[in-house]
């Protein structure tokens, strides 16, 4: 924790020496490759062709790209009206070429990455991690013993080419394009993203990260993240996002699909920290088969409106979700998030705990689905939601839908809404601590079941994070 | 659609002699009514519930078979509308279809519009009143009631709302409650009506300063029943406290919603709602607590659960939370689950048929709520139909 220092007139000064710059920052803009602004099926093909696709991922785009334009705009959730489809660019590509070592990247894309950490981070814990800048992934790499294990890390573009046969298996199998909007669109324009495959029984105890970044203004991200779990394997994934603050709107519209297959585990856990300017509209599911487990563990820190509502399909008997969500929403934000757990077997559990921090007029809202189909037996689930209020000016949602169609189960939820316990503030400052420290570590003990689920440096980085949110809030 | 058209409005209005006054009323409420859409299983409040049973052109205000008798002593009022309009015009003026105005429901407004049975209850100030008033409704046909309840300030009335029918038949019901400053209302309303009916109802409270409204709700007959209640916090100091219980049997639908709009500062608010489906029966329970800002120092509380004892039975519950003050306390729980294997084998094995013990653990399970209910005979009522339905 920072120390405090007395100001002037007796205004506590946090010395905490982290500076918003560490993300804000922009690069020039000499890109190898910018596709005309807006979208239509011309610029689809381009990219496809570009990308040397099999001709089927090409029909899949244009197909895609018909529903993205038959379907509606949703009537529910964040406001969405000011966003301009022809006011994106849809596909930009920085270099050419893929880097497997840092210094093989241009300039100013390593620094970049420099900036964020990520080099670092690899070096000292990581198992493998993919960079991606603007709509192409720069950067991958992948630890020599995992790779040996027959376990593939790569790129999604990489994937279709070098993994055809397992991608065109489970692409999309998922998540379909007539499943949404953004779903349709990413389907269309989708660039980059993760591809992981663990094989059967293989752990894989290191996490494998991926970063995305966007930098030009204007930009739209969409990014597709396959896993496939065999049987009783392991994996945590991990993935960061930011991108500088322009004046005008970007669009990460991402959609990511895990397959669990029995007794595997696959451990999604994101930290979203989007300049307030970018929408953030992700498609994020999951199907766990028998004993398999899903846990989402979603940290929304940016953007300016995310909707996003992670889920599990529990398709086996003894299937697990745990949903872990956190989400702060500052001045201009709304976090729309939540999550959906689809019980489609007997004997599977639920957990979904979201707990969200408002302020400065910022909105979260918490919606989720938990449903039970008939002839689902011996189904447990809880979710649990708290929302911390800090200002006069901001607001809450809690909109959970249960739909439970079989009796022989226990489902139940709770939810709070409130502010920060004066006791607790009393408490804190009667041992001395400002009243901004104090709240501010009471913030961070309430999003503590979320952070102690991150590896440390995320942890550290985390509360970094939320430290600055809190600096400037009294009352 | 078929008959809800100002021909028939007219009609209906000449045919109870409405007079001018009257006339208005329902004109005026007709022109909201014609601005809504009807709505279907696109509308999110209407998405599990299926409108398609309802044949709307096979009702006709003309033929409705019913009966509503008002029974009230002391110094309370409460006469049909077309009496209640010449001794208290400005009331009916001022306060009919005043809370139809915000989160705007067609429904209502058919009532308002084309009721065949519109009654005034009115209490005027510092008058308590300990009798009950009862409003017994029993009808076939479609009956489409407008009831307005007056209450001044500085009094406290207790209203026991009794519906019943024989045969299948739709009821469109509408109660406007408007509780003055420092006034108390304790309203019972108990459904019983037969399988093949349709009930559709609306009840709004509007209450004043340090006004308190206990509701008490048991939802047992129809083969669609919709009670929806509504509670507007608009005097500072105002507190509600709501009941409810609801048990479904056969293919029956309950559809549920108790909301909360807390709008001014210090208010305190508390729901409990407790359900059993039996057989196919459904039921959607919704219950939002929506606070506004300048409601600082806001209580409100939810919870809600459910016993799903059928084994074709279905419970969708979305109870929801819309905060926009942060000094404030607001929370919901809802439980859903089946009885306890653990309980049932304790009671059988103490020479309980399954049946029985079964019957044993479901009223247990609605205690919690029924011994809350302050009226005895309301209460015993509810534990006779229970154990009828159960049987």
């Amino acid at each position: 924790m920072g120390e405090e220092k007395m100001g002037d007139k007796g205004k506590p000064k946090a010395s905490i020496e982290m500076d918003y710059s560490k993300y804000g920052f922009r690069e020039e803009e000499s890109y190898d490759f910018k596709s005309r602004m807006g979208l239509d099926e011309d610029i689809i093909r381009e990219i496809s062709a570009m990308k040397k696709e099999p001709p089927w991922m090409t029909e899949f785009r244009l197909r895609a790209y018909k529903t993205f334009i038959s379907k509606p705009m949703p009537a529910w959730g964040g406001d969405l009206s000011h966003i301009d489809f022809n006011n994106i660019y849809y596909y930009v590509r920085a270099t050419e070429k893929q880097g497997k070592d840092w210094k093989d990247l241009p300039p100013e894309i390593q620094r970049t990455f420099d900036r964020l950490g990520i080099p670092e981070a690899e070096r000292k814990f990581l198992g493998g991690v993919g960079a991606q800048y603007e709509s192409e992934v720069v950067y991958h790499s992948l630890r020599e013993d995992l790779a040996k294990k027959g376990v593939i890390f790569t790129d999604m573009d990489t994937a279709l080419r070098e993994h055809s046969d397992i991608v065109k298996k489970y692409f999309s199998t998922i998540v379909p394009i007539e499943d949404n909007k953004f779903a349709a669109l990413n389907s269309a324009v989708w660039s980059g993203g993760s591809f992981v495959y663990i094989p059967a029984g293989v752990r894989v105890d290191v996490p494998l990260q991926a970063y995305f970044r966007i930098n030009a203004a204007n930009m739209g991200q969409f990014e597709r993240t396959l896993i496939i779990a065999e049987p009783n394997s392991y994996v945590h994934y991990i993935e960061g996002c930011t991108a500088p603050t322009y004046s005008s709107n970007s669009l990460h519209t991402a959609v990511v699909e895990l397959i669990a297959l029995p007794g595997s585990t696959i451990r999604y856990t994101t930290i979203q920290n989007w300049a307030s300017n970018v929408y953030n509209l992700v498609t994020k599911r999951a199907y766990a088969y028998e004993n398999a487990t899903v846990e989402w563990i979603d940290g929304n820190i940016g953007s300016r409106l995310t909707m996003k509502y992670p889920s599990v399909y529990l398709m086996g008997k003894g299937a697990k979700a745990e949903v872990l969500s956190v989400a702060f929403a500052g001045k201009g934000q709304h976090q729309d998030a939540g999550s959906k757990v689809l019980h489609f077997a007997p004997y599977t559990t639920s957990q979904i705990t979201s707990r969200s921090v408002s302020k400065d007029g910022g909105r979260t809202t918490y919606r989720g689905l938990v449903k039970v189909v008939p002839g689902a037996v011996g189904v447990k689930s809880s979710v649990t939601c708290d929302a911390l209020i800090l200002d006069e000016k901001s607001a809450s949602d809690t909109i959970p839908y249960m739909e439970i169609n079989e009796k022989d189960v226990s489902i139940g939820h709770e939810a709070s809404v409130g502010r920060i316990s004066e006791e607790q503030l009393f408490y804190l400052m009667s041992r001395g601590i400002s009243e901004a420290e104090a709240r501010t570590l009471i913030v961070m003990g309430f999003m503590e079941p979320f952070t102690k689920v991150l590896p440390m440096e995320y942890a550290v980085e985390l509360n970094r994070l939320i430290q600055l949110e809190m600096e400037g809030s009294v009352g | 659609m078929g008959w809800m058209d100002e021909k028939t409005l007219r009609d209906i209005s000449q045919s109870y002699k409405d007079n001018e006054a009257l006339l208005e009323k329902r004109l005026a409420a007709f022109q909201e009514f014609q601005k809504l859409r009807m709505p279907t299983m696109n509308d999110e409040e209407w998405r599990y519930t299926d409108m398609g049973k309802i044949k709307w052109d096979s009702f006709h205000p003309r033929n409705a078979d019913y009966r509503v008798n008002i029974g009230c002593r002391g110094n309370v009022y409460g006469k049909p509308l077309r009496e209640a309009v010449e001794k208290y015009p400005e009331i009916i003026k001022g306060y009919m279809g005043k809370s139809l105005g915000e989160r705007k429901d067609k429904l209502a407004y058919m009532a308002s519009a084309f009721w065949n049975a519109g009654y005034l209850i009115y209490v005027p100030k510092n008058t308590p009143i300990d009798e009950p008033v009862s409003i017994e409704i029993s009808s076939s046909g479609l009956t489409l009631t407008n009831i307005l309840i007056v209450v001044e300030p500085g009094s406290s009335v207790k209203v026991v709302e009794d519906c019943r029918s024989s045969n299948g038949g739709m009821n469109v019901g509408l109660v406007e409650l408007f509780i003055g400053d420092s006034s108390k209302v304790d309203y019972y309303s108990f459904q019983d009506f037969g399988p093949s009916h349709f009930d559709l109802s609306l009840k709004r409270a509007v209450l004043g300063s340090n006004a308190h409204i206990d509701w008490n709700f048991g939802a047992f007959g129809g083969s669609i029943s919709k009670a929806k209640i509504e509670t507007f916090f608009e005097g500072p100091g105002s507190s509600a406290e709501q009941r409810g219980v609801f048990l479904g049997s056969g293919e029956q639908h309950h559809d549920i919603l108790t909301n909360a709009f807390h709008k001014v500062p210090h208010t305190t608010n508390n729901i409990t709602v407790r359900g059993v489906l039996l057989g196919s029966s459904s039921s959607i329970y919704r219950g939002l607590i929506r606070i506004e800002k300048p409601a600082q120092q806001t209580n409100s509380y939810l919870n809600e659960h459910s016993l799903m004892m059928g084994e074709h039975a279905l419970a969708n519950s979305i109870p929801s939370l819309e905060i926009e003050a942060n000094e404030v306390k607001a929370s919901h729980g809802s439980t859903t689950g089946k009885v306890d294997e653990e309980q049932m084998f304790y009671l059988m094995s103490r020479g309980l048929s399954r049946k029985d013990a079964e019957r044993l653990i479901i009223e247990g399970f609605f205690n919690p709520v029924i011994e809350k209910i302050p009226l005895d005979a309301v209460r015993q009522r509810i534990i006779n139909t229970i154990e009828r339905k159960m049987a």
